[in-house]
């Protein structure tokens, strides 16, 4: 073959890469395979879910972080653990617990599930690695958001002087920052937030308005 | 110059090797998603209407498997809000579920919702609250399922002709030969209040009505029994039917009532809720429309069936329940 003729290949073969490439990278760009991380949360619970939720949905939508989500009226220690590994199957980076006490039972080894954070009140004791807040020792008010407009109004006038508040958004906000670093470093951690005080000064400053306006 | 062509060949096999290993990966299958994805985003949940509702599509789903894949899906309650639901439809939109089920806050949006939806190829159910015709148009896979609005008005006003009818003497307090009625409707402007609305004018039109007052209070129990409490004291006086476009309505004024120690008028809602149910069985309200909500459940998790399974072409876009009567028979021999 000539050398002529080589160089023409040569060159269609050239293009014929670069197009491949730039179509290869179109269609990948385009089914990138998000993160993914497991919530589970209570189903029919008289508790307000909305901030955690919203806390949760913020962190996953800046992160483009993709939810499989499931409600549980009960969870037997058998059906946590199939969950535990389906979600493995299924490239989890970890499973959230949102107040595990409404559906999953007290065990007396606890669960050893390194992949798992539980965001509980009352069952710290039972995992590995939980997220709750710090409880206070004086006897203040202590609200969880959303925080009633009655009690707003209270501090406002001045019947209250001050509460604090247990700010459930960055809790959610959070719990996702660590499981998604747990996916990424395998390292987790519980985690611990102070509850914020809300007084007159503080509410007409209007720094916490992202948080208490509905 | 045999160099020069050793090298050529060279070249050309790498640059095969490399395009064929383009290709290779090109075309290796993505790894499945183990699950169906699905969001389902509601108006409000404190409608009690709305609660039964997601707990009845809630049940169906739990029990469902699409060719082996369990679904996972996330609820998203609007509280009444515009602006809460249109932030929670970006996080749906984000999130590319496989199908997405919506009641809109502001039925008026569809149109942008329909188009953000196809943007992203998601398929849209859209239920509970009507939305334009039109709009259903504008792209293929969405459906609507609900109920007809104007039929349940319709039945309303046939209850109230029958009560009429059997038991004038009884329901005209005032003996004016008119049957005083107030009328409380949903939000304004909204498909379901209008049609509700012109369903029981029109079949009303037999009776002798006379209308005291006309309320909107956004389906909720809090708003009617405020506004019903702003009437004059002789209007609520000389009420003898109220009819409301819906139940949490209709007991706000009930609670009205009840809280005056006033004999209660003739009440008539919509939905069939359970404590209206409750009330009309005891006796103390005369009855509602069911809406048939089980069939709609069931109607939107065939569709939803169906479309998972790659079938979109077997539904009507547009499907409504058939709305019956539940009213209580001892209330309308005796009363």
């Amino acid at each position: 073959m000539s050398s002529k003729k080589k160089h023409i290949i040569l060159i269609l073969v050239l293009v014929l890469i670069a197009l491949i490439s730039f179509l290869y990278m179109t269609v990948r760009n385009h089914r990138a395979e998000k993160s993914r991380i497991t919530i589970v949360l209570p189903q029919n619970t008289q508790e307000d879910l909305s901030s955690v939720q919203e806390g949760i949905r913020d962190y996953a939508y800046d992160h483009q972080i993709k939810l499989d989500v499931w409600y549980k009226k009960q969870m037997s220690e058998k059906s946590f653990a199939e969950l535990v590994k389906e979600e493995k199957q299924n490239r989890s980076m970890g499973i959230l617990l949102v107040y595990p006490e409404f559906y999953l039972k007290k065990n007396q080894n606890g669960y050893k599930y390194k992949e798992v954070l539980a965001l509980t009140d009352t069952m710290k004791e039972s995992f590995l690695h939980y997220a709750a807040f710090v409880r206070r020792e004086q006897e203040e008010e202590t609200y969880r958001m959303p925080i009633s407009e009655t009690v707003l109004g209270q501090i406002k006038s001045g019947r209250k002087k001050e509460v604090y508040m247990e700010n459930t958004y960055r809790l959610g906000y959070e719990c996702m920052q660590m499981i998604e670093a747990y996916g990424k470093k395998k390292k987790m951690e519980s985690i611990f937030l102070q509850p914020l005080k809300l007084d007159r000064e503080i509410l007409e400053a209007g720094s916490l308005d992202a948080l208490l306006v509905r | 110059m045999k160099w020069k062509t050793e090298k050529y060949n060279f070249i050309l096999a790498g640059l095969f090797v490399l395009m064929a290993g383009l290709i290779v990966a090109w075309k290796l299958p993505k790894r499945e998603d183990c699950y169906i994805h699905m969001g389902i985003a509601v108006y409000d949940l404190n409608d009690t209407f709305m609660e039964k509702y997601i707990r009845t599509l809630q049940d169906m789903i739990e029990k469902t498997e699409i060719a082996g894949r369990k679904i996972s899906y996330e609820i998203y309650n609007a509280d009444g809000k515009n602006k809460k639901q249109e932030k929670q439809l970006q996080y749906m939109y984000a999130q590319e579920y496989d199908i997405m089920l919506v009641n809109l806050v502001e039925p008026a949006s569809a149109a942008s919702v329909l188009n953000e939806a196809e943007e992203k190829e998601i398929p849209v159910i859209l239920y509970n609250r009507e939305v334009a015709e039109k709009d259903l148009q504008i792209v293929k896979d969405v459906w609507y399922v609900g109920t007809d609005g104007k039929a349940a008005g319709e039945i309303q006003g046939k209850l109230l002709k029958e009560l009429w009818d059997k038991q004038k003497q009884s329901v005209d307090r005032n003996q004016n030969g008119k049957l005083d009625y107030i009328l409380i409707e949903g939000e304004e402007s909204h498909y379901d209040t209008i049609r509700r609305t012109n369903g029981f004018l029109e079949s009303g039109r037999e009776l002798p009505l006379k209308q005291l007052g006309n309320l909107t209070a956004d389906w909720k129990r809090e708003i009617a029994l405020e506004k019903f409490a702003k009437l004059d004291e002789e209007t609520i006086r000389n009420t003898e039917a109220v009819v409301c476009n819906n139940d949490d309505m209709a007991l706000g004024v009930y609670d009205y009532y009840k809280k005056h120690q006033m004999k209660l008028p003739v009440i008539i809602g919509i939905n069939n809720s359970q404590e209206m149910n409750q009330k009309i069985r005891l006796g103390e309200i005369y009855g509602t429309v069911d809406n048939n909500m089980e069939d709609q459940a069931a109607r939107i998790y065939e569709i939803m069936k169906s479309v998972l399974n790659g079938v979109i072409d077997k539904y009507d876009k547009i499907w409504y329940s058939m709305p019956y009567e539940i009213v209580n028979s001892d209330i309308s021999e005796e009363k």
